[in-house]
């Protein structure tokens, strides 16, 4: 074998740093991958969550619509024909006026007046003609006004926001109105609370709307895992892209305050 | 100058993992705890590499000793990142290679000579394992970049220290008998591919507290 000059130390310093770049280059091509990668993922979830969004968001306006359809047909035609109903009966005048008779007809007219109560109010929780016509505070009062008269509880409403509330597009104050409307059946079923507070305030073009009750609140343990009820107003709110912050624990009331930016 | 970087230097900068690793020590899981230790072993076992240097002592036997655990301990670390399920090919793996060194020491390079058969056949079982681990975090479903997961800094340093010095492992015996200042630049590059090695074990330790998530968001054990 042809003996050499070659000194082993720069051949090892040589290949010290040869493998040294190879590795770090390897490194750098793997980090640049992986960090594609993670992007590319990142940006996959997100057009899944606006994907989601939008069904959901679909699904709601289809909920709305058919409300209104079938509040709208209650009203106008099973209202009409009980009106109606009663009307006949009303004019209704039998020569004989045995009491059984009298008292027939007056019990009639008793039950054709409360399923026309009873019509009108599904009617109104299906589609609540006030919050198109008047808007959002107009339609949760009357609801509340609904509720106090009711006696089952007594709703106070506050409206420091007067304004802001106002601009508050239409699909956006369903949503809300249907929150509203979700906290207090809550309350009403499962709180056993005798006052209920519902507050609408601003900071700059933020709406506030603070509710609170003073039943007997949620264990935060049941909060993780949310029923339907409280799983609809997340949703709903998401929707429209609303956050809110829920206070509660076991025996210490319910308070849950929203936050919606009003788009001007 | 090139002695008291070797002699102090070097092996006082093994304290920049040690302190951030014990800073952060509750929030180790079992993998970065096993560097954490091995860490501390060859720190000390540099410690009395340089004592019996100073006494007069040949200390070629304690690299055979220490190749031995420091096998066993990068071997312990990529199995708590693979799982249970390497433990059938990576134990059999530690004791072979174990008996390979003491049979090595015993019967091959068994004087004064430097354990440079044992050595690189660590070194490339090591860069395999380093190299699998690349694999796998691409395969691995993760939701955070590269630089937030602490166990991807400590693969660097094992990476870019052993596969650097594979040369230097091999031929040690030839550069130990040659000019005494030309080794030592060899030993500044080793010494200084060894610092960093411990500065990006460090950045691991720092990183160790970031939550490892698969696609499904489950967490993961590292």
């Amino acid at each position: 074998m042809q003996s050499t000059n070659d000194s082993i130390f720069i051949l090892v310093i040589i290949a010290i740093a040869g493998t040294l770049l190879l590795v770090v280059s390897f490194i750098l091509i793997n980090i640049r991958n992986q960090n594609r990668l993670l992007k590319q993922r990142q940006r996959l979830q997100k057009a899944e969550l606006e994907h989601q969004k939008e069904l959901l968001n679909a699904v709601i306006e289809s909920q709305e619509i058919e409300r209104k359809r079938v509040g709208r047909d209650l009203h106008d035609d099973v209202g009409t024909a009980l009106s109606s109903l009663r009307l006949i009966i009303d004019m209704f005048n039998p020569e004989d006026t045995a009491t059984g008779h009298k008292d027939f007809i007056s019990s009639t007219k008793n039950i054709i007046d409360k399923v026309i109560k009873d019509v009108r109010n599904i009617s109104h929780n299906l589609s609540p003609t006030t919050l198109s016509y008047y808007g959002l505070v107009s339609a949760v009062e009357e609801h509340c006004n609904y509720i106090n008269q009711s006696g089952k509880l007594c709703v106070t409403l506050v409206n420091d926001a007067a304004q802001l509330v106002e601009q508050v597009a239409l699909p956006a104050a369903t949503a809300l109105y249907r929150v509203l409307e979700e906290l207090l059946n809550n309350t009403i079923k499962h709180a056993g609370a005798t006052e209920t507070s519902v507050i609408f305030s601003q900071e700059n073009d933020i709406l506030l709307i603070t509710y609170k009750d003073n039943g007997k609140g949620i264990d935060s343990s049941v909060l993780t895992s949310p029923g339907m009820g409280l799983q609809n107003i997340e949703s709903r709110l998401s929707n429209i892209g609303a956050v809110y912050t829920i206070d509660t624990a076991a025996g210490k009331g319910f308070a849950i305050q929203i936050k919606y930016t009003v788009k001007a | 100058m090139v002695l008291f970087y070797i002699k102090y230097i070097v092996p006082s900068s093994v304290l920049i993992p040690l302190f951030i690793a014990f800073v952060n020590y509750k929030w180790l899981s079992r993998a970065y705890k096993v560097i954490l230790w091995f860490v501390l072993f060859s720190g000390v076992v540099n410690t009395i590499h340089w004592v019996l240097i100073g006494q007069g002592f040949y200390t070629t036997f304690i690299f055979h000793i220490y190749t031995i655990f420091e096998f066993f301990f990068l071997s312990l670390f990529y199995l708590q990142v693979f799982g249970k399920k390497w433990e059938k090919i990576i134990i059999p793996l530690i004791v072979v290679f174990a008996l390979l060194c003491i049979g090595n020491f015993l019967f091959v390079q068994n004087k004064i000579e430097f354990n440079t058969y044992t050595r690189p056949i660590e070194v490339i079982i090591t860069m395999v394992y380093g190299t699998y681990f690349i694999n796998r975090q691409n395969i691995v479903d993760e939701n955070i970049s590269w630089s937030s997961n602490g166990l991807n800094w400590i693969n660097t340093g094992i990476l870019v220290y052993y596969a650097s010095n594979l040369f230097m492992f091999i031929f040690f015996n030839y550069l130990v008998t040659g000019k005494r200042h030309l080794f030592d630049i060899v030993l500044v590059v080793h010494d200084t591919l060894l610092i960093t090695e411990y500065v990006l074990f460090a950045i691991g330790f720092s990183k160790c507290k970031t939550i490892l998530t698969d696609k499904l968001g489950h967490l993961m054990h590292a």
